[in-house]
């Protein structure tokens, strides 16, 4: 007799993953059954009352099998790659690529992720991806990318998603430096909408930053990447982050000058979004991950502080040269967060009363810091200024920014990857991952997806 | 033995209680409320006008799908340890043979043996001249052979979980998966006459149970 141990987290969601799948698969196939039926004898009544010969009424109903035998075999056709049509590259991760792409037989636009098994797994990732993609197909919600499709071959994993061409609010940030006031007010009001809408459906996504807040053609926020979503990262990752943090908690705090730090952020900017895409940048990651007491959805409060702080000054609170020193920076941040005071002719650019106090109770102990959306909504920053609800509709502000397209597949914004010098750079990310054949079958069992609508 | 697997009360039952208004819940009731009734046998029939190689085609994957699923739940149980051999119950024994790899039957792990075959399958149905994608291209010839080859070792993995996995299915609430999905897959076996009587001896006593509850509920 098989003894009974605890089935581990992975064989749990594929329970999970297979309850669902029945549940669907059941649905289809009887609905499939009842509506084909109908439609047969609906073709019978036409075919009476247009009173068809024999002759005519063999060669419709031959017609009219045959489409019921297109859709049966469409039915059977898994989702590959070869059926998108890759039309640019508009990212890269250590993983692989995004594409912008056209489905070739839907002509449906998306924005195509393509991940290699081999390094997800040689990286531990392999439960992210499955996290992301049970949430997106989770998810309705407007501020949160969709999926189209989830599919797999030998080698790769792909997600399908919704494509969003106005680009990441890192992008934006680097074109305009800084964010007026008013501007920010409605960026970040958004960003705490997506967020939310992500909590509520039980995740926390616990690395946010500027790249993961898409602007879609309507100029509104979108959350994407998803990856790293859920109440627990992989523990050996913490422990390498601790270990690490013991390390270097001891060295001294480099003290910097507003100005100084301005000039580090903005020439690390380009290069941090690259070199960063594999280890993650610290810039915006809440201290009390790294406690042992645990954390909750507030560390994604935290993270939205720290954005909040960069559109209002230009540079994240914590930046530094190096990944070490940020680190340092974000253990002893009651030392380090600094409100940026501004004389002369940049004195425009002060932050106002309201803005700083709501940077403080998002950059605070986790039992001082806000802690709800509708205590974030009653902070007089947004108080009297700003209706959250009417973010989405007519009644709400006119976004800043509404990109403009020329088709429903302009990337002007975002990175040109025919770039040979910006390829030599990624090249050196890839090949740092690169990793030996494994079994991987069984790993993504439950991946697939195609959406109903 | 008793091989009691299929309790008609348990058709259909997650174990995990799904909050109510939610898509799965409407999924839940739907399925409820169709798949005691019998419709699982109306959903096996060749519809109207429907080219039966089609049909044999879209099922096929459709039962290969199923059963990746359910295997998939128990890799973590089913080990070269605890399977040494794939077998049905003490009585049957499978050593894999594809003819190509393996000219000659060896004998593997369950776990192997399960690998080699779901990728045979799969290889089967990614022939584009076995199982062909484009919309016009006729069948080969040799098409119903090999769906009952397909389907011939489909069964061996079914018959393996229930004899040797099937307390864990219990544990883990997927017993009215496993009994519907091998329910549905029986019927269509029967329909077509895909597999030889005594290839399904292992599980010949739970397929009795299974299409004589069947009949009960018909009549």
């Amino acid at each position: 007799m098989e003894k009974l141990s605890r089935p581990s987290a992975a064989t749990k969601r594929k329970c999970m993953m297979a309850q669902v799948y029945f549940l669907e698969y059941y649905f289809d196939i009887l609905t499939y059954i009842s509506h084909r039926k109908n439609r047969t004898e609906q073709f019978k009544k036409n075919a009476i009352e247009k009173k068809l010969t024999q002759e005519e009424y063999n060669k419709e109903w031959k017609l009219y099998c045959g489409k019921e035998r297109a859709y049966l075999r469409k039915r059977r056709i898994k989702t590959k790659v070869d059926q998108f049509h890759i039309l640019t590259q508009v990212g890269q991760g250590g993983y692989g690529q995004v594409y912008l792409a056209r489905k070739k037989d839907t002509g449906e636009i998306c924005a195509l992720k393509q991940m290699c098994k081999r390094k997800l797994l040689k990286s531990n990732e392999i439960q992210h991806v499955l996290t992301e993609r049970d949430i997106l197909t989770a998810t309705n919600s407007p501020w949160l990318v969709k999926l189209l499709y989830a599919f797999q071959d030998v080698e790769n994993v792909y997600l399908a998603m919704e494509y969003v061409p106005g680009g990441d609010l890192r992008t934006l940030l680097n074109k305009s430096g800084i964010l007026l006031e008013v501007h920010t007010r409605f960026y970040i009001s958004e960003m705490f909408m997506a967020v939310n809408s992500l909590h509520e459906l039980g995740f926390i996504h616990r690395d946010l930053k500027p790249e993961n807040f898409l602007i879609d053609a309507n100029g509104h926020i979108k959350l994407t990447d998803f990856g790293l979503s859920r109440g627990c990262i992989s523990s050996r990752r913490i422990n390498s982050l601790k270990s690490k943090l013991d390390n270097i908690k001891d060295k001294q705090i480099v003290q910097r000058t507003i100005v100084e730090k301005r000039t580090i952020h903005k020439s690390m900017r380009k290069e941090k979004k690259w070199a960063f895409s594999l280890v993650g940048s610290p810039d915006y990651i809440a201290p009390e991950i790294l406690e042992t007491n645990g954390y909750d959805y507030l560390v994604d409060y935290w993270s939205l502080g720290c954005i909040l702080f960069e559109f209002l000054s230009g540079y994240p609170p914590f930046t530094a040269p190096t990944i070490d020193e940020i680190w340092v920076n974000v253990y002893r941040w009651k030392q380090v967060l600094e409100r940026p005071v501004y004389i002369g002719e940049d004195e425009e650019f002060n932050l106002s009363d309201e803005a700083w106090d709501l940077i403080t109770k998002l950059i605070a102990d986790r039992s001082k810091r806000i802690s709800s959306l509708p205590q974030l909504q009653a902070h007089p920053f947004f108080k009297n200024k700003i209706t959250f609800d009417d973010l989405r509709s007519e009644k709400g502000a006119t976004p800043p920014f509404i990109p403009k397209l020329e088709s429903d597949i302009d990337t002007t914004y975002f990175d040109d990857f025919n770039n040979p010098k910006d390829l030599l750079l990624y090249k050196e990310i890839m090949e740092k991952h690169d990793c030996k054949y494994e079994e991987l079958r069984k790993e993504f069992i439950g991946f697939t997806y195609k959406h109903k609508n | 033995m008793n091989l009691n697997f299929f309790n008609k009360n348990k058709t259909f039952k997650p174990k995990k209680n799904i909050p109510e208004g939610t898509k799965q819940y409407q999924l839940k009731k739907y399925a409820e409320a169709t798949l005691g009734s019998g419709n699982l046998r109306l959903a096996v029939a060749l519809p109207e006008g429907e080219d039966l190689n089609e049909w044999l085609a879209v099922n096929t994957v459709d039962f290969f799908n199923q059963i990746n699923m359910l295997y998939g739940t128990i890799t973590e149980f089913c080990t070269p340890q605890e399977c040494p051999v794939m077998s049905a119950g003490p009585k049957y024994e499978y050593h894999w043979c594809d003819g190509v790899q393996f000219k000659k039957p060896v004998k593997v792990s369950a776990p192997e043996y399960v690998d080699y075959l779901m990728t045979w399958v799969q290889t089967q149905l990614d022939d584009e001249n076995t199982f062909p994608s484009k919309i016009g291209v006729p069948f080969p010839k040799s098409f119903q052979n090999t769906v009952k080859t397909i389907f011939k070792r489909l069964f061996r993995v079914y018959a393996h979980v229930y004899h040797a996995h099937f307390p864990r299915i219990v544990s883990l609430g997927e017993e009215a998966h496993l009994n519907t999905s091998f329910k549905h897959f029986i019927f269509f076996v029967q329909e077509f006459n895909l597999i030889d009587k005594k290839e399904l001896a292992p599980l010949a006593e739970l397929i009795a149970t299974l299409t004589s509850t069947q009949h009960v509920a018909a009549s």
